[in-house]
Parts: structure tokens; C-alpha cells; sequence
């Protein structure tokens, strides 16, 4: 037995595509799960070590550097996602400065 | 046993809380929308009478193209097929980073009584059986020699306990409905009980909890399950037998058991070979003795769109006799091979468990 499992031919929501959109969907929200999992696990692990004090993590408001560094980096996620679909030519110029980004 | 890591432990929970939220909330979207369809009344009043298979077939066909308009249904499916296939993806390389824990856990607690495992490499596999990867499982029962760990650290309580698949309702407790099953032995002091293509000892070791002076007998065509059940029966101190055998030609003498419990079963073989199991079963009770069998519900006893979601296991979740067996009839099978008081009646909703059993006459 060649112990392989064959993926599925057929659609299940109606076209080949859009399952495999489905599929790469799901797993990235597996992922974004696995993540949050292990930042409490985290975060439980550094109370105890009395390293963190979750209250103060859960109060704590950004300000200065930190939240513009915190906006900087969301601008760029949202920016990366959901402009995806419409990047529809790139240059150097602009990649250039998103190395500041990481 | 084991513990998973991080990364492999949430993952499998992530699985566990799709399928419950796919079985639940996208399942219940899936009935309203049926109910709404104007076909929907017509298609169940026909759903109740019962009809050859080939009749099956049509019906549940034309039954699937009207569940089918509903999309949340097909992200039911599209959620449980996925989910199915990353039970693996997920699970194996889990434990096998955890390869060497469990070595050293097995190697600590070798079985030491041997007498009751008896395997039979000359066993021919009947040709209905082999080469299938049940469940999406590569390999299929044999496939992988961590399955136990798989399953016991893995699967089983990150996935499998939250119920949602195949016939399982969402939150059916497995293990609670094993018991609930076996409680319906009438004969409460049972001498000796066979079960047919036990597996492992999962099964069998709720037979124990609830027979602890019976002697306890089970057969599988699967060396890889027998050894794991085993070695968790030697572990626990189970005494569990087990043999390696074709549950049509098993090696129990003529009248020697007075209990035959058969659980989950008869869905995976076709249903010829389940009228065989049954009539062998019925030669090797005692008079008197009872056989209690639990399957997945049969078509007729259930919704049409419950119904269409047990034959979509047949092509899409490696099962290929769940739909003949849907079609079967096995209390009729227990009446042809000479049981009587056969009954048949489901202990929770959507028909499962499906219980059928029966007595030999005394």
C-alpha cells in the first residue's frame, strides 16, 4: 500500500478554485489560532514566573514610539492583505521604504 | 501516555472546535434551509417507506441536489472533509516529535503474559478489506505504527470527543455511549463475550468495567490494533484476549459464548460479509445468549438530509460501505440467521447510537 492519501477531485463549494481559496483560508486561520494559543500560554507562563502581570498587559495603552511603531505595522499588514488583489504592478522605489518595516 | 507539544496539541484543538462549529451552527443552518425548500415535506414522507437499494440510490440522490442548494451545507461538507484529512496532517508529525517519549513509555510497561495475544501472519486479508485507508488514514490500520498514541493523545481528545462526525452527533460523547450500549446486556453476569472486529480494547475495556469476572474475547483481521489492544489491556489489567481472525470464521467453539457485542462494525464491511459475521455469531452463542450490535442508523431511520450526510462518507471520507450498509437491514439479517426477540431502536438523536440485537433461542 503506498500509504497516500489522494485529495478529493470534486467541488464542494461549487468550483475547484474556490475551494482551494477555502483551503488556504482555513489554514491560515488554523495558524492565527495556534498563535493566540501560544502567546496565552505565553503569557500564563511569564504571570507565573511573576515576570508579567497579565492585568497590567491587558490595561496598558500604547503611547510614544511604541504606538507608532504598533501603527506603522498595522498600516503595512493592511496594506500587504487586503491591497493583494489590487497591487497590480510593484517598483523599487516603494519597496525600498518598506524596509523599515520589517 | 504523552503529551503533544504546543503547535501539534492546538492544532488538533482548532480541529476539534471547527468540526463542532461546522456540525452545529452550519448543520442547523442546513436544516432550515432544507425544511424551506418546497420539495422538502415530499421528500420525507417518501424518506419513511423502505426500498431496494437501487431505489436507495435515486432517492438519495435527488435528496442530495436539493440539500445541496443550501450553502452553508456545502461548507458543512467542505469543513468536515477538511478536517478529516488534517486529523492526519496534524496528528502525525505530532506524535511522531514525540517518537522517543513514547518509546520509552512502551518500553517501560512491556506486556509480560503474551498468552493472550495470538496473531496469524498466514491470515489471507479478505479482498473487500485490503488496501482501503480507512478514515482518510494513510496506510489505513496498519498504515502507521504510532496510530495508538495518534489516536489515545491526539485524535481522540483534541477531535474526536467533541462528536460531529459521520454519525456522531455533535457533542455525543463516544465513550459515554460505548457504556450506554453495553448496558443493554440483559444477561448482567455474562460468562464469556466475543466481540467481532474489536480493533483495539476500546470497546471490550467498557465491557470490563461492567463484567469484571467475564471472560473477554476479541478478534480484528488487523495485527497493528490486536497489539495495540494488547498492550493498553495488559497495562491496565484488562485480560483481555485477542485473536487474529476473520470474524466470518472465528476460532470460538459451537454454543461457547453467551454474549457478542459488535460495535461499529458492520458499516465497514459489505453487507454479504455482515450476514455472514452475523450467522457465524449466531453458531458460537450459547443458547439463549444475546448479540448486540451498534452501527450507524440505516437510511430508513433516519432524516433525508441526515441521510445524505451518512452516504457522503461512501466518497468522501474513505468509507466505502457505509452507504450499502445504510441500505442493509440487520436486524432482518438476525432474523434470517435464527436470533429472535430481534429489535432495533436508536439511544440518541439522529439515530445514533443504532442499536440492533437479538437472542438464540434457548
Amino acid at each position: 500500500m503506498a500509504r497516500t492519501v489522494e485529495r478529493p477531485k470534486r467541488s464542494y463549494l461549487g468550483r475547484k478554485e474556490l475551494d482551494d481559496v477555502m483551503r488556504l483560508n482555513t489554514a491560515l486561520l488554523a495558524e492565527l489560532w495556534i498563535l493566540r494559543d501560544r502567546v496565552t500560554t505565553l503569557e500564563h507562563l511569564l504571570e507565573q514566573r511573576q515576570v508579567l502581570n497579565r492585568t497590567e498587559l491587558h490595561n496598558f495603552v500604547p503611547t510614544g514610539e511604541i504606538a507608532a511603531e504598533l501603527e506603522r505595522e498595522r498600516d503595512a499588514l493592511i496594506r500587504r492583505v487586503a491591497g493583494a488583489p489590487h497591487q497590480t504592478r510593484y517598483d523599487t522605489e516603494s519597496l525600498i521604504k518598506q524596509a523599515s518595516i520589517g | 501516555m504523552i503529551d503533544l507539544q504546543q503547535r501539534g496539541r492546538s492544532g488538533l484543538q482548532f480541529l476539534g472546535s471547527l468540526q463542532k462549529y461546522s456540525s452545529s451552527v452550519l448543520r442547523d443552518m442546513a436544516e432550515t434551509d432544507f425544511a424551506a425548500q418546497p420539495e422538502a415535506q415530499e421528500l420525507a414522507a417518501e424518506w419513511k417507506t423502505d426500498t431496494s437499494p437501487a431505489q436507495w440510490r435515486r432517492r438519495i440522490k435527488r435528496t442530495r441536489d436539493v440539500v445541496e442548494r443550501s450553502s452553508a451545507y456545502r461548507f458543512n461538507r467542505f469543513y468536515q472533509r477538511w478536517v478529516a484529512e488534517e486529523n492526519f496532517l496534524r496528528a502525525i508529525p505530532a506524535v511522531e516529535a514525540k517518537r522517543a517519549d513514547w518509546a520509552s513509555f512502551v518500553s517501560a510497561r512491556q506486556p509480560k503474559d503474551h498468552s493472550r495475544l495470538k496473531l496469524n501472519p498466514a491470515l489471507k486479508m479478505p479482498s473487500w478489506y485490503e488496501g482501503i485507508e480507512w478514515h482518510l488514514e494513510p496506510g489505513g490500520w496498519d498504515g502507521y505504527d504510532l496510530a495508538m498514541p495518534m489516536f489515545a493523545a491526539g485524535i481522540g481528545p483534541h477531535v474526536f470527543a467533541h462528536g460531529g462526525f459521520a454519525a456522531v452527533d455533535v457533542g455525543g460523547a463516544i465513550q459515554r455511549q460505548r457504556a450506554r450500549v453495553i448496558e443493554l446486556f440483559r444477561n448482567r453476569e455474562p460468562r464469556r463475550i466475543y466481540e467481532p472486529g474489536c480493533g483495539g480494547a476500546t470497546t471490550l475495556s467498557v465491557c470490563r468495567q461492567q463484567f469484571p469476572n467475564a471472560e473477554l474475547i476479541g478478534g480484528d483481521l488487523s495485527a497493528a490494533l490486536l497489539k495495540n489492544g494488547h498492550f493498553i489491556s495488559e497495562m491496565l489489567g484488562l485480560k483481555i484476549a485477542f485473536r487474529q481472525e476473520d470474524a466470518c470464521d472465528v476460532e470460538e467453539a459451537d454454543g461457547s459464548v453467551d454474549g457478542v457485542i459488535s460495535y461499529a462494525l458492520h458499516h465497514e464491511m459489505p453487507p454479504t460479509v455482515s450476514a455472514k459475521v452475523i450467522c457465524e455469531m449466531y453458531r458460537i452463542l450459547t443458547p439463549g445468549g444475546e448479540m448486540l450490535i451498534n452501527d450507524p442508523p440505516p437510511f430508513r431511520a433516519v432524516s433525508p438530509l441526515q441521510g445524505v450526510v451518512l452516504d457522503w462518507e461512501t466518497d468522501n471520507r474513505a468509507e466505502p460501505y457505509f452507504s450499502v450498509a445504510g441500505m442493509a437491514n440487520l436486524a432482518d439479517m438476525m432474523r434470517d440467521a435464527g436470533f429472535v426477540e430481534v429489535e432495533e431502536f436508536a439511544l440518541e438523536q439522529r439515530g445514533y447510537p443504532w442499536v440492533t440485537r437479538g437472542r438464540k433461542p434457548a
